[in-house]
């Protein structure tokens, strides 16, 4: 199941990654074409009235941003050609579209004829540093997969503790004394009852485990203390009856009326009687 | 408007009192409302850029070039990694002044109160321009800071105001412009 959700993840991972990037790549297009066009129709606005100044500082600014170079030319004169100099050493030639510079910076190259409607006089030419969609796209992978192998961590957490809270018991190991609804695993050291866990000590599981290897049998206080405190000389009917009114609490805590599970037999000691002969039912 | 055009120019002119030279305060004001359309225009133009900007750094640089055309280097939201020039007087600062000055001035009581009308027009408007403009350039993310733009590109065109006398219902720089400056041409 966890090799299937690991697969089924990775899937998921890829297609989000993967759909992410092509949408992020055609909405920066889009939006630096727009960015461009924008720009070419104030500059050739700026260049038709003469203001050439305003021109080279709007060129400027867009350097400030992710513009890597930006050119303007009109009636075969280069009016403007403005780079980052550092990534940009030579004006790059070529196709618009994406591209590559020789160090490795991708770019959009965009070119725009101007005036925009009429004739055209002169082109702007913008390139638009798009390194940042590579870093993107492997920020947005990184973040996806850590997200799935959260998600499955997640599920692994729930599938243990949903096991976990299953006991073994119950699928696997069967009850060494079972008495009626009452079930004793030995080996486990656990009792249930209507399948629901008794919290007992060490010395309540010994004496309840004692009444119930012989339901309906009277067990005197000499063989309880025989048995459940072999070695204790100081032991005595007390603690016997202490035992007896503590187990009989710890059943009556699972079930309504538990306690009445032991009965007390005057002059003889105690028995058991399964929960169903109590007349105790599944609350 | 054509055909009455020149019948309100005369009239405007009466008004005025413009017979053979303009009063004093008329060229001082055509010059600065010149000024104040072309920083307009320019901010316009930043809050186009913005609009349409392909990443999120583009738009802040942009919705902080119209910040520092509005309020000047004397702003409190100044920014001077982004100004190219070295001291920028801001439309709003110049806007204040010219209407304070005005106030000084003697005007003729129709003018005051139609000047006083428009700037404060254009006073919010330019405001409201700013306040956008701001948000645009706090953002982080394309989307609210395009919005923001948006809105900074819409009362920044409220602020120059129509191009059409008859929509001038809110004043502008324009219509302003348009009513002074056949004043100032007309005079010898």
């Amino acid at each position: 199941m966890l090799a299937a959700s690991l697969l089924l993840t990775g899937v998921l991972v890829w297609l989000l990654a993967a759909r992410g990037s092509d949408r992020e790549l055609s909405e920066f297009q889009a939006r630096g074409a727009a960015y461009a066009e924008t720009f070419a129709e104030s500059a050739a606005a700026w260049i038709e009235r003469g203001d050439l100044e305003m021109l080279r500082t709007a060129a400027r600014f867009l350097l400030l941003g992710s513009a890597l170079f930006v050119r303007v030319s009109w009636d075969g004169e280069l009016l403007v050609d403005e780079r980052v100099e550092e990534l940009v050493p030579a004006p790059p030639e070529g196709e618009t579209g994406l591209a590559s510079l020789p160090n490795g910076v991708h770019y959009l190259h965009l070119r725009i004829s101007i005036p925009p409607e009429g004739e055209p006089r002169g082109w702007v030419e913008l390139g638009l540093d798009a390194s940042w969609l590579a870093a993107a796209a492997r920020a947005r992978l990184l973040m996806a997969i850590g997200a799935g192998l959260g998600a499955n961590l997640l599920l692994l957490g729930l599938t243990l503790l949903v096991v976990r809270r299953r006991s073994p018991l119950e699928s696997e190991a069967q009850p060494t004394l079972k008495v009626g609804a009452l079930e004793i695993f030995e080996d486990q050291k656990h009792v249930r009852l209507f399948g629901e866990p008794v919290r007992l000590s060490p010395k309540q599981f010994a004496f309840l485990r004692l009444l119930a290897s012989a339901p309906g049998r009277v067990f005197s206080d000499r063989e309880i203390l025989r048995e459940v405190w072999p070695d204790s000389q100081y032991a005595n009917s007390k603690d016997v009856k202490q035992y007896v009114y503590l187990v009989r609490q710890r059943l009556g805590e699972v079930l309504l009326c538990g306690e009445r599970m032991i009965v007390t037999v005057p002059g003889f000691g105690y028995k058991l009687v399964p929960p169903e002969q109590a007349g105790l039912t599944e609350r | 408007m054509t055909r009455w055009g020149p019948v309100l120019v005369g009239i405007a002119l009466a008004a005025i009192g413009v017979s053979a030279t303009p009063p004093p305060w008329l060229p001082p004001l055509v010059e600065e409302l010149e000024w104040i359309e072309e920083s307009v225009l320019e901010a316009v133009y930043y809050s186009a850029l913005a609009v349409m900007a392909p990443t999120a750094q583009d738009q802040r640089i942009m919705a902080h070039r119209v910040v520092n055309i509005l309020e000047g280097s004397g702003g409190p939201h100044f920014e001077p990694r982004l100004a190219l020039e070295e001291e920028l007087p801001g439309v709003i600062p110049r806007l204040q002044a010219l209407a304070q000055w005005l106030a000084q001035e003697d005007l003729p009581p129709g003018e005051r109160d139609l000047l006083r009308f428009h700037f404060t027009n254009v006073s919010v408007f330019l405001s409201l321009s700013l306040e956008a403009a701001l948000r645009g350039a706090r953002v982080r993310s394309l989307i609210p800071g395009t919005m923001s733009m948006r809105t900074a590109y819409a009362f920044l065109l409220a602020a120059l105001g129509p191009e059409e006398e008859e929509l001038a219902y809110l004043g502008g720089i324009r219509p302003l412009l348009l009513r002074y400056r056949p004043l100032l041409e007309g005079s010898p």
